[in-house]
């Protein structure tokens, strides 16, 4: 599995409005649902999910990323959107610190299997520092994308 | 002495879910409160299992057998809980 086999191409989000660890939930959830990923009518309950699931323990993992995520009747298959938040949102992490990278995830709820590929794979590309510096000083969907593949294609 | 003493033991994932999030979370907070080093293999994959992180690169689903590895002092310890986290399916209902 590959990060751009996951990741809604119009779900990636450069710069989240300045907000709280609720607010970057929601806009992140808005563009799955603006790139057609879910339906409108499950959008709100995508939210009050992965919220709730926020409430046993922060997936704030430290080196200023979250994965925030759920598993949700509403896709048949792994998807993800991708923000960055350039003043930092509180996600009440681990190690204190503030989250620049959000990557959010809603996966089927009969396919365990995908959504724990799914994190391995984000895992594994976090503990490279280049992966995290490039991808925080991207600007663009475009910028993001592309570093997506050059992660998947280990040219980084 | 007992530090050089390496304790190891197969422990299997038995929740439904695997070793998603919140299993590796309990995982790493149990292992840091030991302060030799504790390892979880699957395979040619190894996780410092201090690192939420690198036990999240494990991908660990049902059925899969895993080998955990401490050292230090009272590493039986630290190897007692995190088998007990892995007989008891992590305490945690499966949407989680």
């Amino acid at each position: 599995m590959k990060l751009c086999d996951f990741v809604v191409p119009g779900a990636i989000v450069p710069e989240l409005p300045a907000g709280n660890k609720e607010t970057a939930i929601r806009a992140m959830v808005a563009s799955l649902q603006k790139a057609g990923s879910i339906k409108a009518e499950d959008e709100e309950n995508i939210v009050a999910a992965i919220l709730k699931r926020e409430e046993l323990g922060s997936t704030g993992i430290g080196r200023g990323v979250a994965v925030p995520h759920t598993k949700h009747g509403s896709t048949d298959k792994l998807i993800a959107a991708i923000a960055l938040a350039k003043e930092g949102v509180d996600f009440a992490s681990l190690d204190g610190e503030p989250v620049y990278i959000v990557f959010l995830l809603v996966s089927p709820p009969d396919r365990p299997g995908d959504h724990l590929r799914g994190l391995e794979n984000i895992s594994r590309h976090l503990r490279n520092d280049h992966f995290c510096k490039f991808l925080r000083q991207s600007k663009t969907s475009e910028d993001i994308w592309e570093l997506l593949t050059e992660a998947d294609n280990n040219e980084l | 002495m007992s530090d050089a003493v390496i304790h190891r033991r197969t422990v299997t994932v038995i929740n439904d879910q695997g070793l998603h999030f919140r299993p590796c979370q309990l995982i790493a907070l149990a292992a840091q409160q030991h302060p030799g080093t504790v390892v979880l293999r699957r395979g040619t994959t190894q996780a410092d299992a201090k690192s939420l992180l690198e036990l999240l690169t494990l991908a660990a689903e049902r059925g899969t057998d895993l080998e955990l590895e401490a050292t230090g002092p009272e590493a039986n310890v630290v190897v007692d809980k995190v088998c007990e986290l892995f007989s008891n399916g992590f305490h945690v209902p499966p949407s989680s």
